[in-house]
């Protein structure tokens, strides 16, 4: 990889009194295949529609790409949610233990988090789940929990098959995890055998899997009785949403009420047959190429945090070695793959336009040297094509479900930094799911904070409740 | 490729006082002869300087690994060689020095001054006795090294601290108390904050932060109460969360070696009312602070001072009699300089770095916790 040897800029060196203007349509001809049209969004979503019909059937499951995986949650909380449960958020490098108090409306949350280091994301997964079961049993130390009654939720936001509200098995690993020994497996069983290893945890019971999504959904309905969606803008991008359990073909559990389910998507998976290659540019193309997935998640990587960044510099740099920004002049960090941090387009986005101290920051962190106003004007014009890219692809997804649903409000909640950290995501996805749904159907976004852990603890006190129901009639039925 | 800042010269000086450039360390026991006669050899190699008329001319034997903490994500290192933490022996005594001061064979180490960026050297000649202090015989030379640099650094860091955490506990349940950088310094103050605060610790609580997971897992092993991931790729709103998460009821003190642009903000952002910034010299980076905000917090950014010489003595006697922790080292030889610094900086060596000069050049790895 080149290594530029930088001077530092002198600032006496004169600069030539008029600036050259830029070449608006080279810059035009570089950035147009960032900005799709409505037709464009429209066709993606008939193309969703299609694909989540062919992700709850049976016969075109196992080809499908938006997986549609039932997840045994069939309804959100009533408000009659007591008690004391743990809760685990396991879906990166932190790992999160909580203790939550539901007391109607009223949660009170307190929480740790663990690291997890590189050897154990990679080694076995035995070691994995040790692991856990030891933070956890930490964490009940620290707390003084050890003789109480702990029922868990635990948040494993990994793609995952689920075959029951406390059953959920790996399909794939990803976000840099690859333990062994856990694809094919039920990782509560996993959880639990950890557990029995350890010997000293015996009041600690898993009763419900769930993934980020449905905490999402759960969490903000919990607040609000219309929410009916859950979807995840951050490092990925996922969503979930309830469906009637007559639209479920592939629904292997029970025919009672409710007669409907949490369905979780996976639609990062979106586009991995290639049917997304119409709105692919050249720098998605190059990131898929690249990624450790190439061929997979190809929706994903055109929204979520984990390539935003490098959408917005494979951008940058095509117009630098076009001479079109920092006269031609690079660096080191800007040639490195992965080091335009996403939180970059959320802070060059929101920065001043008058002064642009944020961007210059910036520039002076990726020792670019060479730069002037039309520079940070320009590089923020790419932070906007890219970021209002990702939140109208995402409003596309999102207009998708609610035209299924065909509800007349709905509120959907979501989570995520891309969501919460970036200016104008909010309003971009407010502005054009209005645009794509149809005229009927009302919709809110909210922030849905903390679904990992309200949203297991949530789904946790129905699992005990069904199962302390079940307890009572089996007993009665000895009588 | 990282520069480490030895020429070309002063490489190859370095590989005839080795011996054979391949030696390995189980070649070391059948060839001693053979590296005398080398050393004896590389002693006239590089002319040793005129010892000061009232000075000393110290051989050197231990200098530590020093670098500049924030810059450790930059491609080009601004290298101290051979940098402030400088161990060795008394070579030769200046003619002018009543004889019972020094002898030659003393242990010494050497209070560091401006100058530390001379290059390789074998033999300091140094002009100021007063900076030049006999190490107790139960203190190793590679450990001593690195006393007048980091640990000094710290030792002044966290005196400084001292009197606002001592102010805090009369009132507080819990003092928080944050120290940015997991490198050598963050780990000598996590050694020196439990040294000054004895075995009536448990409500003031050390958190440690920094980029690296290596680090963190290394600081963790060092006793603090947590270890804090900034993961420079996360939004520094998500930064803030975490860490107000881990430190309950916000950060008091916080003790940045860093200092750089981002740290500072964030360290102002997590700061509690009246609580107070200490800030290491080290980086070159500016910074905006709104002064309304500081005066409305009543809070404080002090530069941390510089360590003085009873200071540094105080250091090696609690270091001799155990009651000061030394944090987890390495010994290197100084031919694999390069190489080190790079590891450095990649976090592929976690904790302090020493690096040894003369003829052997075989790494033990010293590991004591």
């Amino acid at each position: 990889m080149a290594f530029h040897m930088l001077e530092r800029p002198c600032p006496h060196k004169p600069k030539p009194v008029f600036m050259t203007p830029i070449d608006k349509s080279a810059v035009e001809t570089i950035l147009r295949p960032l900005d799709l049209t409505d037709d464009h969004y429209r066709r993606l979503m008939d193309l969703m529609t299609e694909d989540i019909v062919k992700g709850m059937n049976p016969q075109t499951h196992p080809a499908a790409n938006i997986k549609c995986f039932p997840t045994f949650v069939r309804s959100v909380p009533d408000g009659t949610e007591q008690g004391d449960f743990l809760a685990l958020d396991l879906g990166g490098t932190n790992f999160r233990v909580l203790l939550i108090n539901l007391n109607g409306q009223e949660v009170k949350m307190e929480s740790k988090i663990f690291i997890i280091p590189q050897h154990i994301m990679l080694g076995s997964g035995v070691q994995l789940f040790d692991h856990i079961a030891d933070c956890i049993f930490k964490f009940i130390t620290d707390h003084k929990l050890q003789g109480k009654k702990l029922p868990l939720g635990f948040t494993f936001s990994f793609p995952c098959r689920q075959e029951g509200l406390d059953k959920a098995v790996l399909t794939v690993w990803t976000k840099g995890f690859n333990c062994e020994g856990v694809v094919g497996k039920d990782v509560v069983e996993l959880l639990h055998a950890a557990f029995k290893r350890r010997g000293d945890m015996p009041n600690v019971k898993c009763l419900a899997v769930i993934n980020d999504t449905v905490g999402a959904l759960i969490s903000c309905a919990h607040s609000d009785r219309q929410c009916a969606i859950g979807l995840i803008l951050g490092t990925g991008t996922n969503a979930c949403y309830i469906e009637d359990l007559q639209n479920v073909k592939t629904w292997t559990g029970d025919d009672g009420e409710p007669r409907q389910v949490l369905i979780n998507c996976e639609w990062g998976a979106f586009g991995n047959d290639g049917n997304l290659s119409f709105i692919q540019t050249d720098f998605d193309k190059a990131i898929d190429k690249h990624s450790i997935n190439p061929g997979k998640q190809i929706y994903e990587k055109m929204i979520s945090g984990m390539y935003m960044g490098e959408i917005a510099r494979l951008a940058i740099e095509r117009l630098r070695k076009n001479h079109l920004l920092f006269e031609g002049e690079g660096s080191y960090h800007l040639a490195t793959r992965g080091r335009f941090y996403t939180k970059y387009v959320s802070e060059i986005e929101g920065d001043d336009v008058t002064n642009f101290t944020v961007t210059r920051q910036i520039f002076d962190e990726l020792e670019l040297t060479n730069h002037n106003e039309q520079d940070y004007r320009l590089v923020r014009h790419v932070c906007n094509l890219v970021s209002k890219r990702a939140a109208y692809l995402a409003s596309a997804g999102i207009a998708c479900l609610l035209n299924k649903m065909n509800k007349k409000e709905v509120t959907v909640g979501v989570d995520g930094s891309l969501y919460r950290f970036h200016p104008f995501f909010h309003d971009l996805m407010m502005e054009k799911i209005q645009a794509l749904i149809r005229p009927n159907i009302r919709f809110k976004l909210m922030l849905s904070h903390d679904g990992s852990g309200k949203g297991a603890a949530l789904v946790a006190a129905v699992a005990s409740k069904l199962k302390d129901k079940d307890d009572r009639g089996r007993r009665g039925s000895k009588v | 490729m990282i520069k480490a800042g030895l020429n070309e010269n002063e490489l190859q000086a370095l590989r005839r006082l080795g011996g054979e450039p391949n030696i390995q360390s189980s070649n070391f026991q059948s060839s001693s002869s053979m590296i005398s006669h080398s050393l004896a050899e590389a002693s006239s190699s590089m002319p040793v300087p005129e010892t000061p008329y009232s000075g000393v001319t110290v051989k050197i034997e231990y200098a530590g690994a020093c670098f500049d903490e924030g810059q450790t994500r930059r491609k080009r290192l601004s290298l101290k060689f051979p940098g402030n933490e400088i161990a060795g022996t008394i070579y030769d005594i200046g003619a002018n020095l009543p004889n019972s001061n020094y002898t030659v064979g003393d242990r010494v180490i050497i209070v560091p001054d401006d100058d530390s960026n001379t290059g390789y050297t074998e033999f300091l000649p140094v002009e100021d006795t007063s900076r030049v202090i006999q190490v107790p015989n139960n203190v190793p030379l590679e450990v001593a090294a690195m006393l007048p640099g980091s640990a000094l650094t710290a030792y002044a860091a966290v005196n400084c601290a001292k009197p606002h955490v001592e102010k805090l506990r009369k009132v507080k349940s819990c003092v928080n108390v944050l120290v940015v950088g997991a490198g050598g310094l963050g780990l000598w103050t996590i050694k020196l904050a439990k040294y000054f605060l004895g075995h009536d610790c448990n409500n003031v609580r050390v958190f440690v932060a920094d980029n690296s997971i290596d680090r963190l897992l290394t600081a963790q092993d060092h006793g603090c109460y947590d270890i804090i991931h900034w993961n420079e790729e996360d939004h520094e709103q998500y930064i803030h969360e975490r860490t107000l998460d881990s430190c309950r009821g916000g950060v008091d003190v916080i003790i940045d070696f860093v200092g750089s642009h981002r740290s500072m903000q964030r360290a102002l952002k997590v700061l509690n009312r009246e609580g107070v910034i200490l800030v290491g010299g080290n980086s070159t980076s500016e910074t905006n602070i709104s002064l309304t905000a500081l005066a409305a917090k009543q809070q404080s950014i002090v530069g941390i001072p510089q360590g003085n010489l009873n200071q540094l003595i105080e250091l090696l006697n609690a270091v001799a009699d155990k009651t000061l922790e030394v944090p987890q080292y390495q010994v290197f030889p100084v031919d694999e300089a390069n190489k080190v610094f790079e590891d450095l900086t990649e976090c592929r060596i976690t904790g302090r770095a020493v690096f040894k000069f003369g003829s052997q050049s075989s790494a033990h790895l010293v590991d004591n916790h």
